[in-house]
């Protein structure tokens, strides 16, 4: 039964994260107003295919690590 | 921790559960650690891929922009150039979250092959050598041909 549900709890744990590819990035031009700042997309495009960008930070996955070791 | 234990006639082992409980356990770990060691990988690789193909495609400058080979390569070389001025910022800072990313997991035992944080650093010092080159003396280069 848990290894049915191992992927389904990794997949809700992910779920938790922000994904930066679904933000809209802004910056402040050199007129002082804000546009879109369309860098990380062309950094995406190259840089992080294949790379699962939907995440928590890192210090839940050390969180999730270390309790799953505690209970080992 | 005692394993057995007898209740009126009857014999219970725990070391079975046990051993299933930890194998369960270890298998959870298995897919926290190789998801953070996939992604930090595949990012690396395509780190690595991307310098390579600027290194390569600056390598050759055309003299001229007469031929329509000569217009072909200053294209490409303009091409990488501008894939350089608009990645190169973002992808450095993508360079200390792997970092993290390869502590945490030393900190958990994962074994490496590599030493991915070597490995990044050399990611890094390429990547603002092949851009400081393209930026510069080649960007410098291909100006009075873009006319």
């Amino acid at each position: 039964m848990w290894k049915e549900t191992l992927a389904e709890n990794f997949a809700a744990f992910l779920d938790q994260g922000d994904d930066p590819r679904a933000k809209v990035h802004m910056k402040i031009n050199q007129d002082g107003e804000q546009e879109e700042d369309e860098t990380f997309k062309w950094m995406a495009e190259k840089i992080l295919q294949g790379v699962q960008t939907k995440k928590p930070n890192l210090e839940l996955f050390d969180e999730k690590i270390s309790h799953l070791n505690r209970i080992k | 921790m005692k394993t057995s234990i007898d209740i009126g006639w009857v014999r219970v082992n725990s070391t079975p559960l046990i051993r299933e409980l930890q194998k369960t356990v270890s298998e959870w770990i298995e897919a926290y650690t190789s998801f953070l060691f996939n992604n930090t990988v595949a990012e690396i690789t395509n780190i690595q891929k991307f310098i390579d193909e600027v290194t390569g495609g600056i390598k050759v400058i055309p003299e001229g922009a007469e031929t329509k080979r000569e217009k072909e390569i200053l294209m490409q070389v303009m091409t990488h150039l501008r894939d350089v001025k608009m990645i190169k910022d973002r992808t450095l800072e993508e360079v200390e979250p792997m970092k993290q990313t390869v502590m945490l997991l030393k900190k958990h035992g994962v074994k490496m092959e590599e030493d991915f944080l070597v490995k990044l650093e050399n990611c890094k010092t390429q990547l603002v050598e092949v851009s400081e080159k393209a930026l510069g003396p080649v960007k410098e280069a291909i100006l009075p041909l873009q006319n």
